[in-house]
């Protein structure tokens, strides 16, 4: 056995471990005003990584950066994580804002602040194309297995209102979803209607029914984070009363 | 002889297990140069006597005198004690990972510290005293026969030069050809008045290479004398019904 | 971008999950060494400690092993700042939750190559005059290490794939690579299938390696570590 290996390898481990533990950051960068942003990056058009550019971008990143700038910071920073994960972040100070198609509910209230919103979206249930299940009302979705995407607007909305009377399937992203709709494994799913949108455009699937939930989305800081709050509420009503707001919906939604 | 010629002197020894007594004062000295055998029936204590000589096990109570020191008083340094008396197992025990010469050194190496060129001199020396093949001095053990493997293990313990050899039945693990090999290895340690405690219940290496033979017997020393009178001539029932035993199972061909 | 999915040039999307590939390995290494260097002193303890010192191995193990790696991840990223008002950057939490679970995997694998040792050769290296520490290391570890290297390797690959798990403190990695790419183009069996294909090849020599170690350091004559299957 090569002891003298195993012993070096486990001192460069121990060196990297107290050189990371003696360097670990916070989220506050000394010299210029950086407004950390949360956001998860799987929701295009409004958070998705360009591969082209290789950045994070969307409408609400461009949206956040117009109110960064604003405001007064010099930078924003983009971190990327489980959708999940977002409001723990910003409880424990490691963002400032999160940004991410986040729907306004009395839940998240009760334990971040919510701005304005500043969009209304519905969710869509989507079958496959070769499908002739007919979806007029909520209790058509009686008695079929639905797919939706933990955590998201969609799966509170299929609990809430369909509940028992449906076989709810749950899958960590919208794609796993998709996928087990494509599969056979769900009748439908349930899900963000400008996603939805986008995949009928790829897949042979279709929109069978829209759910007018007027979900509000809204930027989400710190709760008691007032002052930063009321900067953002400010900015964001400025924006969304200038031409820079409908060339934002221009260039992520095309029309 | 005189007493400062004793290599070891055992008084009393007692131990238990739990409730059982194992040992019930044991006495006996073992002179320099001697060979001295101590059979009994199986199950009655003798590893345990041997294993409580260097302290693997712990008597309740008695003395260990090792060359004029009693080696059970507190503030003994039992390493160096042990490092001087050598223990040669049943079942070998030679460590898996090392070759027949690494086996011999390494006690050399760790425990007195000597060079790896001292050290690998010695364990030549200590192979060819055994006889062991040339080709098999870079084996590992699972590539040895059991025979091969036990004089390894008493190469082992005669490189280390002890004043004492501890053998617990040695060759009760072989088949008879290969109990013939380490037994004439045996033999000629004798010739060369190496001083050894043997535990065995191989008469015919009792018969012609002991000085003395105890008959260890419910847990002291229940007869002891010449190889000639205790195998011959018997003075105690016991005694003879466990050599009775003995020869009837040799026409068997042994254990 | 339009809401209509676009398509991404294999090159780019390449480039993007060679990325994800590297923080994939590096977070697996040093979370493989911090588990190993906490890992195998437990397993000591465990084996070889007293009372106290056992109990104390059994707790932390059984602690560990009993909280999903999520949770880990949370605690140590989200709940230490609050709790303590320190914190560590993402790379650092994810390296230190996922090397912690590690350990008490690793402990337990350490524990049986520990215990496989017979103790007719502790006995033997004793009687030689060695200190149970020098019986430790000199018989006892290279052997077990030994027969600990299937298991091990074993263990390194579930670390591998467990990087991903660290998405909820911000970690992007290989599988997160693969997401946005089928996020923009809605293509998951592309993109998901070739991240699948770039942990294949992360794996695969893991494999060989094991079986190169098990035939180099195995203990000969024994089978010992040598015909890894993972």
């Amino acid at each position: 056995m090569n002891r003298n290996f195993v012993l070096a390898g486990l001192i460069a481990t121990v060196l990297v471990l107290a050189v990371g533990a003696s360097g670990c950051v916070g989220t506050q960068s000394t010299q210029e005003k950086v407004l950390v942003v949360g956001t998860s990056a799987d929701f295009p058009p409004f958070e998705y990584k360009d591969p082209k550019t290789g950045n994070i971008t969307g409408f609400d990143i461009s949206l956040i950066k117009l109110i960064a700038k604003k405001i007064g910071y010099d930078k924003v920073k983009i971190v990327d994580m489980n959708f999940d994960s977002l409001i723990p972040a910003l409880q424990a100070g490691k963002v400032d804002v999160v940004i991410a198609g986040m729907t306004i509910t009395p839940e998240r209230e009760k334990v971040v602040d919510f701005s304005i919103p500043y969009w209304t979206a519905d969710q869509a249930v989507v079958v496959r194309k070769d499908s002739n299940i007919q979806i007029n009302s909520i209790k058509d979705l009686y008695g079929k297995t639905i797919g939706v995407e933990t955590g998201t607007t969609g799966a509170i909305y299929v609990k809430d209102h369909v509940g028992k009377n449906a076989t709810i399937k749950e899958y960590s992203t919208y794609v796993a979803a998709l996928e087990a709709l494509l599969n056979g494994q769900v009748d439908v799913i349930v899900l963000d209607s400008p996603v939805a949108n986008m995949f009928v455009h790829k897949y042979p699937v279709k929109i069978a029914y829209t759910i007018k939930t007027n979900e509000h989305y809204g930027i989400a800081v710190r709760k008691g984070n007032t002052k930063l709050l009321n900067e953002i509420n400010q900015a964001l009503k400025e924006i969304m009363n200038s031409p820079q707001w409908e060339q934002l919906i221009k260039e992520y939604f095309g029309s | 002889m005189s007493g400062s010629d004793r290599v070891l002197v055992v008084r009393n020894l007692t131990k238990k297990f739990g409730e059982k007594p194992v040992l019930r004062g044991v006495s006996f000295d073992v002179e320099r140069g001697e060979t001295k055998v101590i059979i009994g029936p199986s199950g009655a204590g003798k590893s345990t006597l041997l294993r409580c000589i260097n302290r693997l096990i712990e008597p309740d109570s008695g003395e260990i005198i090792f060359n004029g020191e009693n080696i059970l008083e507190r503030g003994v340094d039992i390493r160096k004690v042990r490092a001087r008396i050598g223990f040669v197992f049943q079942h070998f025990n030679l460590f898996k990972h090392l070759t027949a010469l690494e086996n011999v050194k390494i006690g050399l190496k760790v425990v007195k510290g000597l060079s790896d060129e001292e050290a690998e001199e010695k364990a030549y020396k200590a192979l060819k005293m055994v006889h062991l093949e040339e080709d098999a001095f870079h084996k590992y053990p699972a590539q040895l026969s059991g025979g091969q493997q036990q004089r390894v293990a008493i190469a082992r313990a005669l490189a280390m030069e002890p004043e004492i050899v501890l053998f617990d039945e040695p060759t009760s693990a072989l088949d008879p050809q290969l109990a013939g090999e380490v037994l004439d290895v045996m033999r000629e340690l004798a010739k060369k008045k190496v001083t050894m405690l043997v535990v065995t219940h191989e008469i015919g290496f009792a018969l012609n290479a002991a000085d003395e033979v105890l008959f260890f017997y419910d847990g002291v020393i229940w007869e002891r004398g010449t190889p000639k009178d205790i195998l011959y001539n018997p003075k105690r029932d016991e005694t003879r019904e466990f050599l009775k035993r003995i020869a009837d199972l040799s026409v068997f061909g042994g254990e | 971008m339009a809401v209509t999915a676009t398509t991404v040039p294999l090159d780019v999307a390449l480039r993007m999950l060679l990325n994800g590939t590297k923080m994939t390995i590096t977070l697996s290494l040093l979370s493989i060494g911090l588990g190993f260097l906490i890992g195998l002193p437990v397993a000591l303890m465990e084996t070889y400690g007293n009372k106290a010192l056992k109990y104390a191995a059994m707790v932390y193990e059984g602690t560990i092993r009993g909280i999903p790696l999520l949770a880990i991840y949370f605690i140590i990223f989200f709940s230490m700042p609050i709790l303590i008002g320190f914190g560590l950057s993402p790379f650092w939490a994810a390296v230190v939750g996922l090397g912690i679970r590690s350990s008490a995997y690793q402990s337990q694998i350490f524990r049986s190559g520990i215990q496989a040792v017979d103790e007719g050769q502790i006995e033997a290296g004793l009687s030689l005059g060695m200190s149970k520490l020098q019986v430790i290391r000199h018989i006892v570890l290279p052997q077990a290490l030994r027969f600990s290297i299937p298991a091990w390797m074993n263990e390194y690959v579930i670390v591998l794939k467990d990087t991903s798990i660290a998405l909820a403190i911000g970690i992007v990695e290989l599988t997160r690579e693969a997401t946005y790419l089928v996020s923009v183009t809605a293509e998951p069996f592309r993109y998901y299938g070739l991240a699948a294909l770039f942990y294949l090849v992360m794996v695969l020599p893991l494999t060989y390696l094991a079986n190169y170690m098990g035939r180099k350091y195995g203990i000969k004559g024994t089978g010992g570590a040598s015909n890894v299957r993972l």
